[in-house]
């Protein structure tokens, strides 16, 4: 669908404009109230919109004449602070039309579509002002293609990582219920305010730029992600009945919908529930329940309480799961129960992973544990050094360097000899300025002691 | 050189399907002895977890049938196989990600092998997850394979502490293996030379949670395996214990000891 609605923007040149043609249907039909407010554009928020009517056909243009492709911007190296501030300001758009009654279905985010004025650094959308009918457009899976571009200089992977949760989150609840609008509050919150200007005066990026290369950025962000259903522990719910729901997916949706619906426990018949009441989510190693702003609420009880009473439930909106527990969807109740059987393996999805939780290590003087792409082991097996940024070089590893190299769609590491009396990797003797490819896994000697390089992920 | 090995797997005191899958093949070359062995865990909460470690040791031997030959006779280096090695996992990794698109079934497994060639005096090992590889000499046991696995994070970080370790709920929890979705995983290769009359033991994390780092090298001194059915017998010894102590995950390990002729 998305796919459908992107071919229908198409890019024409007219009378010395530049303009995204988007052809109307008979069945879209415009709001006048949005396209007034788009048209106005009292803030700057918008692209410059007009209506064009023509053999009876009509035509929302946008005007993109001088304009940046945020694209662009994300082709070349962008710091993650540039970067979460023009996310910021893409997060306030979304709010301000949906204040205004426009739902985030009809906002392009993808990343060829959203354009930034060199002179005010007000970043623009196309904002279709027409009603909701056969559009559907997804806020997250365009801002995750973006997310997918960019070239990153990471200077808080923690806080990219939940950035890049949320989306993956949010497509996944997009995908299980297609009318759920795009959550640009928590957004806006996880990205938190960052000073750094959109774009300064230094950023014109000439059309024949080419990419700098990643080995040259202080820290690239790990391009992988891992997606998809990754191995869950075992766990259930069981209701009232003792009807037992395997928790084989996430998320694991309950609600009044129908299972067509993407619900996998389907509690039609009781109206006080939401028709997408609450899903269990698995983050971190850790199951969670999330309600997704039902009208009656969900409320938990933990395993260890014994009071069920009304007054004890607790309403959340977000919360840990443990064995045991029983949660409440309005009056309904589950309970929720993992299996001891701890033998499965299974994956943890690195999107989930919380590594902000990993402590700053002194003693390579480099980066903290949160955010190293590759490490150096010693002898005895112990870390010696993270290596977070590149190429890469250390006092403690005299005359060597390590590069980053992006090789297609593989990062590779090049080990030089600078200035080492003594160096030998892979089963080489590497002379002064001799460089071999190293591997996760790949053991060297410098001088008299002996390392093994290794590759995080 | 010759080689000695055997192998035990088990699905274990309750599982009915064993997800584990190992090979121990043999190919002369030069008149000398190339060995590969290898251990794969599927994993278990994914659907089809042995078809993904199956797979794996399958593509495997065929590349070692196959592909290794061809390398060999054009007098490819120890790096140059290693590569090769590499770029044809990853493939079977792509597979089994396509798979599971096609199938909406996500499968992984992990894997740990070793690829001795006599000739080089030099071993090749493969690793990713947490299958390991032990060397077990007279005087110690030592793993020659970094866990891909949260705790192992941990610990390498100074989250968790290695005593706080055992007793983590998150033993089963990796950070990467083949296939599960995951694209261009680095996987951990080392290139060593072959200690004769050195025991080495690939297994499963089934085979090694229930018995401490002790009981193995009790078990698997070289002295106790001094032929094919003796380490077959050590082995089975180990794996008895395993299923004794309830370990309801697959058990499967596997022995290749290097023998000077």
């Amino acid at each position: 669908m998305k796919d459908l609605h992107k071919s229908r923007l198409k890019k024409s040149f007219l009378r010395g404009k530049t303009v995204l043609n988007f052809a109307l249907r008979k069945k879209d039909i415009i709001n006048e109230q949005n396209y007034e407010l788009i048209t106005k554009n009292e803030n700057d928020l918008f692209l410059k919109t007009v209506l064009v009517t023509h053999n009876q056909k009509k035509t929302i243009s946008f005007d993109i004449s001088g304009l940046m492709p945020f694209s662009d911007l994300l082709s070349g190296e962008i710091s993650q602070e540039k970067y979460f501030n023009i996310l910021s300001n893409i997060s306030s758009t979304i709010e301000y039309c949906k204040k205004n009654g426009i739902s985030s279905d009809n906002i392009f985010c993808d990343p060829d579509k959203i354009f930034i004025n060199k002179s005010t650094k007000a970043v623009l959308l196309a904002v279709l002002p027409i009603n909701k009918g056969s559009l559907v457009s997804s806020c997250a899976r365009s801002l995750s293609d973006a997310d997918k571009m960019a070239r990153l200089a990471v200077s808080d992977i923690s806080k990219l990582q939940k950035y890049q949760n949320f989306l993956e989150n949010q497509i996944m609840l997009k995908k299980k219920n297609k009318r759920l609008a795009f959550e640009e509050q928590k957004m806006k919150m996880i990205l938190g305010s960052f000073a750094e200007p959109v774009i300064d005066n230094s950023d014109t990026i000439p059309e024949t730029q080419t990419p700098t290369e990643l080995n040259s950025s202080p820290l690239i962000k790990t391009l992988r992600s891992v997606t998809g259903n990754n191995c869950l522990p075992s766990a259930f719910v069981t209701d009232s009945k003792g009807q037992k729901y395997y928790i084989d997916h996430i998320p694991f949706n309950f609600g009044r919908n129908d299972k067509s619906e993407n619900i996998d426990v389907s509690l039609s018949d009781i109206p006080e529930i939401s028709g997408f009441h609450a899903s269990i989510l698995f983050t971190d190693g850790k199951y969670y329940l999330l309600d997704n702003r039902s009208t009656n609420g969900t409320f938990l009880i933990h395993g260890s309480d014994n009071d069920t009473s009304l007054s004890s439930r607790k309403q959340i909106d977000n919360a840990e799961l443990s064995n045991g527990d029983t949660f409440y969807l309005y009056h309904t109740p589950f309970r929720f129960s993992m299996d001891d059987d701890t033998s499965h393996t299974c994956l943890i999805d690195r999107n989930n992973y919380d590594d902000s939780k990993t402590m700053f290590i002194e003693n390579s003087g480099t980066c903290s544990t949160s955010n190293y792409l590759s490490y150096i082991t010693d002898e005895d097996n112990k870390v010696a050094a993270y290596l977070s940024s590149f190429p890469y070089s250390d006092d403690m590893f005299p005359g060597i360097l390590i590069e980053r190299l992006y090789d297609h769609d593989r990062i590779k590491y090049k080990l030089s000899n600078r200035s080492a009396d003594s160096l030998f990797a892979a089963g080489c003797q590497l002379k002064q300025n001799d460089s071999v490819m190293i591997f996760s896994g790949c053991s060297f000697t410098l001088g008299n002691k002996n390392y093994t390089f290794y590759i995080k992920y | 050189m010759t080689y000695i090995s055997a192998y035990c797997t088990d699905a274990g005191s309750v599982k009915r399907i064993n997800q584990d899958s190992m090979c121990i093949k043999a190919a002369e070359y030069k008149n000398n002895s190339i060995i590969l062995a290898a251990v794969c865990d599927g994993m278990g909460g994914l659907s089809e977890g042995e078809t993904a470690s199956s797979y794996i040791i399958d593509g495997l031997s065929e590349w070692f049938e196959n592909t290794l030959s061809g390398l060999l006779r054009s007098s490819k280096s120890i790096l140059e196989i290693r590569e090769n090695l590499d770029i044809f996992i990853h493939k079977l990794s792509d597979d089994l990600n396509h798979y599971s698109e096609i199938t909406e079934k996500a499968l992984g497994t992990t894997l740990s092998g070793m690829i001795f060639f006599s000739e080089m005096n030099t071993a090749l090992t493969v690793h990713i997850g947490d299958t390991r590889i032990y060397k077990i000499t007279d005087d110690s046991i030592r793993v020659l394979t970094t866990d891909h696995s949260v705790i192992s994070e941990e610990i390498r970080t100074g989250i968790l502490s290695p005593d706080s370790a055992d007793t983590d709920t998150r033993q089963n929890q990796l950070t990467k293996c083949i296939g599960a979705v995951i694209k261009n995983a680095e996987y951990d290769y080392s290139i060593m030379k072959i200690d004769p009359g050195t025991v080495y033991m690939i297994c499963s994390d089934g085979f090694r949670k229930k018995i401490s780092e002790q009981e193995i090298h009790e078990g698997l001194k070289p002295g106790a395996c001094t032929d094919d059915i003796s380490t077959e017998n050590a082995l089975k010894m180990l794996l008895n214990k395993n299923l004794e102590r309830n370990e309801i995950d697959n058990i499967t390990a596997l022995i290749v000891k290097p023998v000077d002729k």
